[in-house]
């Protein structure tokens, strides 16, 4: 799986996930989610467009994710679900705790 | 004092008596005497049968009395062997709308006295339709309670059972052990696979029914593959194949039509009854089914039936598909990164196979959620185990299959948590598997003596 990282705004880290976020990639996705926090990042912006889809591996390197930033007063936003992401979020009832957008812009303002 | 009808003749006896009595009419007195004698006789023999006639009346008052309540009774008895015998016919049609594999129809007409028939249909696998008929050998309320318990045994046994033969057999076992009653039962049993065309039938001492095929020609299924059910136990009943194709028509029905009969006496007959399916009328089983009961009663001429008339009829309407599967099949090793392989064959097979985009994607879901229970928890050691994954697809269906041989592991159990984990870790842990649950249309699990067997599938809509 490949991770890309660019800054969105000032404070805010956009990582777009390009292949699977499932068993064996979730290891290397947390990792690298956890260097970008220990320099400080507390705002992350998970752009899925690139992703096929997520398995509950992934969702619980998510669902650390959002709670790590949280203490760090910070959150994670999720933008980009595929229809079959968007399905999983849907079944899993993750839909209702992670915070997931339409657009960049939108997800934004929120942080 | 009893009443006597004959007050007069007395009074001329006892007058004789006086007359002879007196001395001067010595001479006819003999001839006298004779005469009174006889007459006395005979006048003690009609009272005595006057006597015994009266009797009789009060005997026929009381018999004419039970007769008429016997025979209330026994026309409730009528009444409640019907509503037995029409209470247990599936009678809503047509029973099945949302299939348009098949057009079935049936109908039953009870004679005054039920006789016992029955027909039924009924799915039992996917897929696979049983439908029958019946004849029981005797009359009224018990005849309708046997068939009702044949009926009941056919049904139990077919729910779990998709041989005609052993279903008939284990029926009939049922039914003849400590079947104290000389009744039994002749029986038609058919297996339609509704998807395929495919018949399985077992005949059990039954008239044979007909296929009248698309082209018109008429095949009788003459096989017969064992004694009436109910009479014996011990038999091992056999069954036979065949195949309907769009357009063919299946004719089941009891020997009440062939035996119908009218003043005269003659019987409808077999030649009749293939003389009605060979004409180009009745394309329906509706049409057919009902131009039969009108055809017997037509002939029967207002004849009362003798025995119940049951017919049904079944038309296939589904056209050949290609029933051709597309398969893949890999063998993994019990190790994580396996799991990529998995995927990448699979997407192979469906870009192969015209697969939409979005079921790749969840099956790539499904596969490691999957793979990964089997491989962390269905092993003892570290040691390599190979874990078969087989996807069919066949028309819209997808079935996929994992194997392995590892410890029984049923992942969609719910397991007892490992208390290593975390809560969140937990959780989530049952949450892959209930996505595999919704976003499959069916998921089970079976333990095949020493190995652990995952079915899973999906309905592919374009």
């Amino acid at each position: 799986m490949k991770i890309t990282v660019t800054d969105a705004q000032v404070d805010i880290k956009v990582m777009v996930f390009e292949g699977n976020l499932e068993t064996n990639t979730s290891p290397e996705a947390e990792q690298k989610i956890n260097s970008l926090i220990e320099t400080g990042v507390k705002n992350i912006l998970i752009n899925f467009e690139k992703l096929n889809y997520i398995s509950s591996a992934g969702l619980r390197v998510l669902l650390a994710t959002a709670k790590k930033l949280k203490t760090k007063q910070g959150m994670l936003c999720i933008i980009g679900l595929n229809e079959t992401v968007q399905e999983i979020f849907e079944m899993s009832g993750f839909i209702a705790i992670f915070n997931v957008f339409d657009s960049e812009s939108e997800a934004i303002k929120h942080f | 004092m009893e009443f006597d009808t004959f007050k007069e003749e007395q009074a001329i006896i006892d007058q004789a008596e006086v007359f002879l009595a007196d001395g001067q009419k010595q001479d006819c007195l003999p001839a006298y005497q004779t005469l009174l004698n006889e007459y006395k006789k005979l006048l003690k023999t009609s009272r005595r049968l006057v006597r015994m006639s009266d009797r009789s009346e009060q005997k026929l008052k009381i018999t004419e009395d039970a007769l008429s309540k016997a025979n209330k009774r026994m026309e409730q008895e009528l009444n409640v062997g019907r509503e037995i015998q029409m209470s247990m016919l599936p009678s809503t049609f047509p029973p099945f709308p949302e299939h348009d594999e098949f057009s079935i129809y049936a109908q039953l007409h009870p004679a005054r006295e039920v006789g016992g028939d029955l027909y039924d249909f009924f799915f039992t696998a996917e897929n696979w339709l049983c439908f029958s008929v019946g004849d029981v050998s005797g009359k009224g309320v018990p005849a309708a309670l046997f068939m009702t318990v044949t009926k009941a045994m056919v049904k139990s046994r077919a729910s779990d059972d998709l041989s005609p033969a052993s279903i008939i057999t284990h029926a009939n076992e049922e039914l003849s052990t400590d079947n104290v009653s000389s009744m039994f039962i002749t029986f038609f049993l058919c297996l339609l696979n509704i998807k395929t065309g495919e018949m399985l039938y077992t005949n059990a001492g039954h008239n044979p029914p007909y296929i009248k095929r698309r082209d018109g020609s008429i095949e009788t299924l003459n096989k017969r593959h064992g004694p009436v059910m109910g009479a014996m136990e011990g038999i091992a009943y056999k069954e036979d194949k065949n195949r309907l194709y769009q357009g063919d028509m299946i004719f089941l029905f009891t020997d009440g039509v062939t035996e119908a009969m009218d003043e005269a006496e003659n019987l409808f007959g077999e030649a009749s009854l293939l003389d009605l399916l060979k004409s180009g009328d009745n394309q329906t089983p509706d049409e057919l089914v009902n131009a039969t009961f009108k055809a017997v009663k037509n002939f029967e001429n207002g004849t009362p039936q003798s025995d119940d008339i049951t017919v049904l009829a079944l038309k296939y309407l589904k056209p050949l598909q290609e029933s051709i599967i597309h398969s893949m099949d890999l063998i993994l090793k019990n190790r994580l990164y396996e799991i990529d392989r998995m995927n990448n064959r699979f997407n192979e097979f469906a870009g192969k196979h015209a697969i939409p985009l979005k079921i790749s994607r969840t099956m790539g879901m499904i596969f490691d959620e999957l793979l990964n229970n089997i491989i962390s928890y269905a092993f003892l050691d570290e040691s390599e185990h190979e874990i078969e994954v087989k996807v069919e697809l066949s028309g819209e269906d997808m079935v996929i299959t994992l194997t392995d041989d590892g410890i029984p592991f049923n992942p969609f159990q719910k397991e007892a948590p490992d208390t290593k984990l975390s809560i969140e870790d937990r959780e989530i842990g049952g949450l892959g598997i209930l996505l595999v649950r919704q976003m499959m249309d069916k998921v089970s699990y079976q333990r095949k003596i020493d190995k652990n067997v995952i079915s899973l599938v999906k309905t592919i809509t374009h």
